[in-house]
């Protein structure tokens, strides 16, 4: 089941309020007596099943002092198409999914026992089974009743450990319990068995792709052993791949005969602690994987392997199929609620240009001209478009005009490189027009604009395949890099210091471009009226040209009312902006967007601050020591736990920030301390320079950080380590004011 | 607020589909919405009317007893007075409170019509209650033209007027017009009790009508109640009525109600008494709980400590057992309880052991009123209290980690309604001031290139004490050292400490004791030779608790503390100190402050106090509170000059 990535979530006031009252969405009532009869019934069989990893009952003496260990987890999923429902269900009509798990985990302190003083359980079938056990340090088993089980809140209050594993797919409505444990006590053994039954209707769709997976393999505490096993009946498949040191998958004999099963083991796995500049998928040890059912062993558009087959990976040649398969096929998708499709949106954008005359601009123009009115249509939707789309549309509609594309697959940088590409949706589409690169676009994204996880991605440029022979051109090709000179956030600071009061009024300009735009475009702009002019930059026509009189006196009247409120909203979200940035409290004054960067012709992104800062001084006697450098803002400190690195490092995006802050020395006073100030730190993975002077009366830092390389080497540390300490310091030092008299 | 209203915009500029002719609106509501929205400006809809209507009647509760039971008929008139606006009108029940209708009508021109959409209905547990009964059904109301109305009417039942404990006339949207009616037949004997009325301008009227008096109660112009953090309670400061069912006449009987706090005693010990305890089961647990221990100190803290440590809190309150503790045996089989259970646990448990334990009722210092008061809404918690060597130790086992002989604040200052079967006793929590609950702190730091290094101690007692146990104790025991590190961290990114020794963290009766070794960067600036330094390096200049000028409540700190500091800094032989600071001292009496920096040879010593005695700060007082604590800043800011000799 394929999902979109929603951009923005919508919510009332209501709901917000609501959530503040009510940690529960659904009903809360007391589970039905016959219920739990029927639930330790059905999961009494897994007790007795011979599991001798869950035979242990102690931990190993490395763990011994850690909150919790987990002694086992053992998730066993069959999916069958073959089962019968039941009188109810017919069998051509579901897929059944059959999850069985085993968990079992010794509490050894306070806060786990705490953690886990409670079980939740499914009850959505006649079948689904649950029973729960704790075992005392001396050995004695004792049975958790669930007479006292009451109705969980929503699913999403439902732990981790307690969640079926495809309940998410199946979009049926059950019900999850939860029980306190009686007696539960630090010390013990916290162990439980559930089975679940689910089924998916698969009558309408031939073709189900379940969630893709990807199981990091350490746990919030650590695992002594860990596994997966998938039971596939023949119209389901089933692929996975492991990457960084992550165990594989194996394909096993299945007890059923005609089925298929794999089977994942881990054992011995530690935790790992959260640190910067890291990408979990890139770093840890991880497995993809993924069940898709189909009712032919050949779909068109589908990433799988064949029948009992454990597919590990796709041949370019592959990949490239499906990426060109599942893309001409885009245009019968809808596109929204109104059941507009991808090609009926083409179709109408195409006769609005002609209507308004920007059919037959010149190449360049019409090719931006396509590209906002994309964006435009994004604007006003709560989702953005997938790359696939986006390329999609774009593709066709410059085919109107004859001007003819290239359609580029690429995967993501925080996945992996394309030869890991595994599920469909981890394939990336770009269209190329000549030598420029047009990716998928963003509310505030201008053509041409590159995108932070495909920043020098390997890429291929696929051609549809030859009519006789399937052949398929291929080529390889590199996306565009972006270096730390392009991506940069340039401020500059005037500040006034006052002795007399002890304030300091700041004006500070923001110029932003490349990557660290759009990383802040939606901040800077939120709150300010480009939406209702955006449709000038396609030359297309107002909203305004095809309302009655009445409604434009609506749309005005709205326009005005939402204008006026931003009036208030800007300088609020400007004022928690700063204090957060400065950590203390910051008096706002004013805010000015200068260039909003949202077109080609103002592609920069400005804007302007003022506010009155307070604690940026101290006092030494008659002295006062100012801290300007403080204006940069709170720098990233690297925390004594995180300054010894084992993983490699993924900065994101190479990037430069600089500052030129200036004040006047007041009146009366003398400086002092700016060569003290002076600091230079230059390496392979950065850069950090603070350099002061006082000029014409005015004490001016030019500053500058950058972040040369967004992936490095875990060696690079220390010289990761130079500058951005350096930065950090700097924003701790203090010139001196030395009155005259 | 905006961001929904922009996108409910967008059909507008995408479909042009917008009929504004969707609700019209009446030029008079414009005309009030105009005008309420230069009153209310921080307001996108405002009540202009608000009419609550208590009608009483005889019945049963679910004891079968002979009780009075209410109607609520209540309507609310809802205006935009800006052109969106947003917000959700809830009604809560629960076992004891039913809604039996609930509709919501939108006004077109003059004329309201129903809206046919039934309310949203989901349960309200809070993140601390395992499971109770508390919903709300609600509805969404949404504007998008200044003017636009909606009605809401609504009719609940409650079967015991005890559970209509009080009401407020304050919402979170300004009300123009608020009326509380109470239709009361002359076979009831009932009190409306005002509390916060002086300053309010609210009219009373009696109006004997037929078999009934109606108590009518009306407040206009009533401003929206801000939420702001940390805002003390508004039972407090804001006017409302506490509704007490005195007695009525049942056919010639008089049955009680709540006419004097006897009569609340009785109800709370009958319940009390339902929890049908088995103290014997308790027996066996209590012998290994007490074995070794010789005398009676020992026994009764043994005991304390062990329903602190071994039962888990776990509230289930549905219907009456929200008000009936959990058997004493059963919480101890389970180990687990609420409030209610564990006071019941703990006080069987010391019954058995031969100590006079009596279960205790008592309210939290968010609630307001004194146990004179006959009333449900009193009391919210439940301890228990032991007479021992002539004197009443209150003993809250959901307090974890708590030392016996030594109070929550929450209960402090606060009346306790102790059991004594058939009698009661009223007894007051002793109020602890900030001395008893301190942080003090030494540090002895010496010069090292430009960064501080020495020696720091803290050390904690009372409710500090407590709090650290609480937050240390419950921590995964992989974090515990790195959270003691913390502490000698103070929140300060530049200090580096490595803990070198603690006091014994499994005893909560000794105050805690953590020493370690510190490197504090980043607080010295060498300009031109001269080293300026800050040892006030942590400073508690309390600024979350300074108000805007926008801060409509006053401060509940629902603490009270003292930071003891004394930090020094030992300089090399040649270079000496200058440019010390002024002696600093504030006192008043809620709060003071005082600073001091000596010399001594080569060596400076910081000595700072502050002491905050009483946990609530006024509105009234905003301007000596903000002054104090500008004047802590200020002392603050100081740097000290070492310069050569």
């Amino acid at each position: 089941m394929k999902f979109s990535t929603y951009k923005k979530v919508v919510f009332a006031a209501c709901f917000v309020f609501l959530l503040s009252v009510s940690q529960s969405v659904f009903a809360q009532s007391v589970i039905d007596e016959d219920f739990i009869e029927v639930i330790e019934k059905n999961a009494a069989p897994y007790w007795t099943e011979a599991m001798p990893s869950f035979a242990v009952n102690t931990v190993p003496d490395k763990w011994k002092n850690e909150s919790a260990v987990i002694m086992g987890y053992k998730r066993s999923i069959t999916f069958d198409k073959k089962v019968s429902g039941g009188w109810i269900s017919s069998t051509k009509s579901n897929v059944f999914l059959f999850e069985k798990v085993r968990f079992k985990i010794k509490l050894q302190d306070k806060n786990a026992t705490e953690g886990f003083t409670e079980v939740y359980f499914r009850y959505g079938d006649k079948l689904d089974g649950f029973s729960a056990r704790i075992i005392k340090p001396n050995g004695e088993t004792q049975a958790v009743d669930l007479g006292d089980a009451v109705e969980a809140g929503s699913k999403s209050d439902v732990p981790e450990f307690y969640k079926s594993f495809f309940d998410q797919n199946t979009g049926t409505e059950t019900r999850y319990y939860k029980v306190a444990i009686p007696n539960l006590e630090v010390g013990d053994v916290l162990e439980y068995v559930s089975y679940t039954k689910s089924k998916l209707n698969v009558m309408r769709s031939g073709y189900v792709e379940f969630d893709p997976q990807y199981e990091i393999c350490s746990k919030k505490y650590p695992v002594m052993y860990n596994e997966i096993s998938i039971d596939t009946d023949d119209k389901t498949f089933f692929k996975s791949l492991s990457q960084n040191g992550a165990p594989e998958f194996k394909k096993e004999e299945s007890d059923v005969s005609g089925f298929y099963r794999y089977v994942l083991v881990d054992k011995d796995r530690a935790t790992e602690k959260d640190v910067n500049f890291i990408s979990p998928l890139l770093a840890y040890p991880v497995v993809k994987f993924q069940v898709i059912y189909s009712n032919s062993d050949k779909v068109k558009g589908a990433l799988i392997g064949g029948k009992g087959e454990l597919k590990s990976g796709f041949t370019k040649e592959e990949i490239a199929k499906i990426a060109w398969d599942d893309y001409v096929s885009v245009g019968y998708y809808p596109l929204n609620s109104n059941m507009l499709t991808v090609q009926g949106f083409i179709d109408y954008t195409w006769n609005d240009m002609r209507k308004e005359n920007v059919s037959d601009l010149p190449e360049e123009k019409f090719i931006q001209n396509v590209y906002y009115r994309i964006r435009n249509h994004v604007l006003f939707r709560d989702s953005y478009l997938s790359d696939k789309v986006f390329a999609y549309i774009f593709g066709s509609l410059l085919f109107q005009r004859k001007i003819s594309s290239d359609l580029i697959i690429t995967t993501s940088n925080k996945t992996g490189k394309l030869k890991d590409v595994l599920f469909d949706g981890e394939i990336r589409y770009v269209i190329r027009v000549k030598d420029k690169f047009y990716f998928n676009c963003t509310d505030h994204s201008n053509p041409g604009e590159l995108v932070e996880t495909l920043l020098g991605n390997e890429a291929y440029i696929i051609k549809e395949p030859a009519k006789k022979t399937g052949v398929q051109e291929i080529t390889p090709i590199t996306l565009p890099e972006a270096a730390a000179t392009d991506n940069t956030v340039h401020y500059d600071v005037t500040a006034q210091y006052d002795p007399i009061t002890n304030k300091m009024n700041v004006n500070r300009t923001a110029t932003y471009n490349g990557i660290s735009k759009a990383k802040e475009i939606d901040n800077v702009v939120k709150y300010t009226p480009y939406i209702f002019d955006d449709f000038k930059i396609y030359f297309g026509s107002s909203p305004l040209d095809k309302m009655s009189s009445r409604q434009a006196d609506e749309y005005y009247s709205s326009v005005a009312a939402i204008k006026e409120e931003f009036k208030t909203a800007k300088p609020e979200l400007v004022q928690q902006e700063l204090d957060k940035e400065y950590r203390q409290k910051v008096k706002h004054k004013n805010f000015k967007l200068i260039s909003d960067g949202r077109a080609l012709v103002r592609k920069q992104l400005t804007a302007s601050d003022e506010f009155e800062i307070e604690d940026m001084t101290k006092k030494a006697g008659k002295k006062i020591l100012v801290n300007l450098a403080g204006l940069m803002g709170t720098q990233l400190q690297i925390a004594k736990e995180e300054r010894n690195r084992t993983k490699d490092i993924q900065v994101g995006y190479a990037r430069t920030l600089s500052w030129k802050i200036s004040m006047p020395v007041p009146a009366g006073y003398t400086v002092k301390g700016l060569k003290e100030m002076n600091t230079v730190v230059d390496n392979e993975a950065g850069k950090f320079s603070c350099e002061a002077k006082e000029e014409n009366g005015n004490v001016i830092f030019s500053i500058v950080k950058m972040y040369k390389k967004k992936d490095m080497p875990k060696e690079k540390w220390n010289d990761m380590l130079a500058f951005i300490d350096a930065a950090y310091n700097t924003t701790f030092k203090y010139i001196l004011l030395q009155p005259k008299n | 607020m905006f961001f929904h209203q922009t996108f409910r915009l967008m059909p507008v500029l995408l479909l042009f589909t917008f009929t504004a002719s969707a609700q019209p609106v009446n030029s008079e509501d414009e005309a009030t919405a105009f005008q309420l929205a230069k009153k209310y400006k921080d307001a996108d809809i405002a009540c202009i009317s608000s009419y609550q209507l208590f009608s009483f009647d005889k019945g049963k509760n679910a004891l079968n007893d002979k009780v009075v039971t209410i109607e609520e008929e209540a309507a609310m008139e809802f205006l935009s007075i800006k052109k969106f606006g947003s917000m959700v009108y809830p009604e809560y029940y629960n076992r004891f409170i039913q809604i039996k209708t609930f509709d919501k009508a939108i006004k077109f021109g003059s004329s309201y019509i129903w809206d046919r959409t039934r309310p949203y209905d989901r349960s309200v547990t809070n993140d601390g209650v395992f499971f109770d009964d508390s919903r709300v059904q609600y509805y969404p109301i949404r504007f998008s033209q200044k003017g636009q109305m909606n009605r809401i009417k609504v009719k609940k039942e409650y079967s015991d007027s005890k559970y209509l404990t009080r009401l407020f006339f304050h919402e979170r949207y300004p009300v123009k017009e608020k009326t509380f009616e109470f239709k009361v037949p002359k076979w009831l004997t009932v009190d409306f009790k005002p509390v916060n009325f002086e300053g309010n301008k609210i009219e009373k009227k009696v109006v004997p009508k037929g078999d009934y008096v109606f108590y009518t109660f009306i407040m206009r112009d009533i401003p929206a109640l801000k939420q702001e953090p940390k805002s003390i309670g508004i039972a407090f400061t804001e006017p409302h009525l506490i509704i007490q069912v005195k007695s009525f006449d049942n056919k010639g009987e008089v049955i009680k109600g709540f006419d004097k706090v006897d009569d609340v005693y009785n109800w709370n010990y009958r319940l009390y008494k339902m929890a049908a305890n088995e103290p014997e089961q308790l027996k066996a647990t209590l012998v290994k709980i007490t074995a070794g221990k010789t005398n009676d100190t020992e026994k009764i803290k043994a005991i304390y400590y062990w329903v602190q440590d071994n039962i888990r809190y776990i509230a289930y309150e549905d219907g009456y057992s929200g008000y009936i503790p959990f058997p004493a045996q059963e919480v101890l089989a389970k180990k687990y309880g609420d409030c209610k259970g564990m006071a019941n646990l703990l006080t069987e448990m010391l019954q058995l052991a031969g100590y006079d334990a009596r279960f205790t009722w008592i309210g939290t210092r968010d609630i307001p009123y004194p146990q004179a008061t006959p009333a449900l809404c009193v009391n919210n918690h439940a301890i228990t209290t032991l007479y021992y060597g002539g004197k009443e130790y209150f003993l809250d086992a959901t307090e974890k980690y708590a030392p016996f002989g030594e109070n929550a604040y929450r209960i402090q200052g606060k009346e306790a309604m102790i059991a004594n079967k058939e009698k009661f006793e009223i007894k007051m929590v002793p109020l602890t001031t900030g001395e008893e609950h301190m942080i003090q702190t030494k540090a002895d730091f010496s010069l090292v290139d430009n960064n501080l290094t020495g020696k720091l101690k803290i050390v904690f007692t009372g409710n500090e004490r407590t709090d650290f146990h609480q937050t240390y104790q419950d921590l995964p025991v992989t974090s515990q050292q790195e959270f003691l590190e913390n502490m000698l961290e103070f929140g300060n990114s530049n200090i580096t400490s490595k803990t070198t020794k603690t006091s014994d963290l499994k005893n909560r009766e000794l105050p805690v004791v953590i020493e370690g070794e510190s490197n504090l960067s980043n607080n010295v600036s060498i300009i031109e030779g001269d080293y300026y330094v800050n040892i006030d390096f942590f400073p508690k200049t309390l600024q979350s608790y300074l108000p805007d000028e926008k801060r409509t409540r006053g401060y509940d700190l629902n603490w009270v503390t003292a930071f003891e500091d004394e930090l020094s800094l030992t300089i090399p032989a040649g270079k000496k100190f200058t440019d010390i600071p002024e002696k600093l001292q504030v006192t008043n009496d809620n709060y003071s402050f005082t600073g001091e920096y000596i010399v001594t040879g080569n060596k400076i010593v910081l000595k700072k106090k502050l002491l905050i005695k009483k946990s609530t700060i006024s509105k009234k007082d905003f301007t000596d509170w903000v002054k104090f604590l500008e004047s802590i800043k200020s002392f603050s800011e100081n740097y000290i000059t070492v310069t050569a000799k």
